[in-house]
């Protein structure tokens, strides 16, 4: 399933691990998750994230 | 090209001059600052983010002077040398990790009542009043009686606390026109030092679950030890990075919909828009303008070489008008929701306080817009501090009228 990048901080949302944090499942896609939500790291809202290919993930530190 | 920073033009409207630096000499040395000046996103990103440009900047700083204002930064630097955002690691990582916990957006959000609660008290003060100071009526007192709550902090203790924080800040924020800094912050340093020593001996007799409680138990689990300089310091630290900088972020925000008319209507008649308006209140007018770091090894940056020893000003208000990065970067749209702005910094110094700043200033609109409407800018012009590091107004007059 595809990873979404928080833009403020740069934090990946893997829906493969959900963010038990969070109380969300493994499995659950970006797009389901409530609109309410925000980053697990900054706070920053959920509208603030972009798509991440697979090429970016491996460039990320 | 001469980029004079320090200029009265420079500190009433910057971002005419941080264009121009963007588009002509992104990276330059510059003799106003005496520092390397950063001012495109990518470039900011590199300073950020790269472990070769230090935080450790205290010491190279006493070592660069003489005299009595050696003497007074190096009082000033023992103090706040124990400041996590002046280390590197690993000690950077102890203590971050210790507080890192308790400022996590879920533990934050179980506090949101409290601070709904501190904004709805200021504003039950203020609602006959029609016309305040918004910047030291509401947007001073709301973040520090939080930050007071958070750290078991008796209120009355704040205004006294406000006044160190600026005599602190004159030196940490960079004060352009105020010759005895080093002084006064120096002062201001031994006073809260004693004042919060105090504080740290009066919860080791009587334990508190709160951030003070927090940090003499060495973090969640215990392994983190914080000696008493160390604890102290860090409150020094909360107090003003938790405080003064959201006041910045709550009045800049106001200021920039009393400028913006279409936005103040939008946000109003749209609650749901206010956490997508805080971020770009976050990019537009940064209440943290820049951040500073020393060159620990020879750098090569946007076509320019940075010797070991440098300082070096990454400019992030400047990057997050960066129009390669933001589409009419120039315009405040309260609607922009794809806003990878740096006014909370990026890497292993991000602000810590960044989800609680975001959550009072998004509690602070709420409250706001629900009880009052016809916000009016009471004066012509507005006039901005002196302080380099951040974007400070020195009053906001408004009028407003109450809902009925």
């Amino acid at each position: 399933m595809q990873k979404w990048v928080c833009l403020s901080c740069e934090w990946v949302y893997d829906p493969a691990e959900g963010c038990p944090e969070d109380d969300i499942s493994p499995g659950t896609s970006f797009e389901d998750l409530p609109d309410n939500w925000t980053c697990s790291e900054c706070g920053t809202p959920k509208s603030n994230f972009s798509s991440l290919e697979v090429d970016q993930v491996q460039r990320l530190p | 090209m001469n980029f004079d920073l320090k200029s009265h033009e420079a500190i009433q409207d910057p971002y005419v001059l941080f264009a121009k630096m963007r588009e002509t000499a992104p990276v330059h040395w510059n003799p106003s600052v005496k520092a390397w000046v950063v001012t495109r996103h990518m470039d900011a990103k590199t300073v950020l983010t790269d472990t070769r440009f230090s935080v450790e900047k205290l010491n190279p700083l006493v070592d660069h002077l003489s005299g009595k204002s050696k003497s007074k930064v190096g009082e000033i630097a023992r103090v706040l040398g124990d400041w996590m955002v002046f280390r590197d690691p690993p000690s950077h990582t102890r203590l971050r990790r210790v507080l890192q916990g308790a400022f996590k957006p879920r533990e934050l959000r179980k506090q949101r009542r409290m601070v709904e609660r501190v904004a709805e008290e200021l504003l039950d003060t203020l609602e006959d009043r029609g016309q305040i100071d918004f910047l030291h009526d509401f947007a001073w007192p709301f973040p520090a009686f939080v930050i007071a709550d958070l750290m078991g902090i008796d209120r009355v203790h704040v205004p006294k606390l406000k006044e160190w924080a600026v005599e602190i800040g004159k030196f940490v924020l960079i004060a352009r026109s105020t010759p005895d800094k080093y002084d006064r912050a120096a002062k201001a340093i031994r006073e809260i030092t004693v004042f919060y020593q105090e504080v740290v001996d009066d919860h080791r007799k009587n334990p508190r679950d709160d951030l003070i409680g927090l940090m003499i138990r060495g973090g969640d689990d215990g392994s983190d030890v914080m000696s008493d300089d160390e604890i102290v310091s860090t409150m020094v630290l909360m107090l003003f990075a938790g405080h003064e900088t959201t006041t910045n972020l709550i009045a800049n925000g106001m200021l920039n919909l009393l400028r913006h008319p279409r936005q103040m209507t939008l946000i109003g008649q749209k609650s749901a828009l206010i956490p997508l308006a805080v971020e770009e209140f976050l990019r537009y007018e940064s209440s943290v303008q820049m951040v500073a770091r020393i060159a620990a090894d020879e750098i090569e940056l946007g076509g320019e070489t940075i010797a070991k020893g440098d300082r070096v000003y990454a400019l992030t208000a400047a990057a997050n008008r960066d129009p390669e990065y933001f589409e009419n970067a120039e315009h405040f749209n309260i609607t922009r929701s794809q806003n990878p702005h740096y006014a909370f910094g990026l890497g292993i110094h991000l602000c810590l306080g960044a989800p609680l700043a975001r959550i009072e200033a998004q509690v602070a609109f709420a409250a706001l817009f629900r009880r009052f409407s016809d916000f009016k800018l009471e004066t012509d012009t507005v006039e901005w501090s002196d302080e380099f590091v951040t974007r400070a107004l020195k009053a906001l007059p408004i009028s407003f009228h109450k809902r009925r």
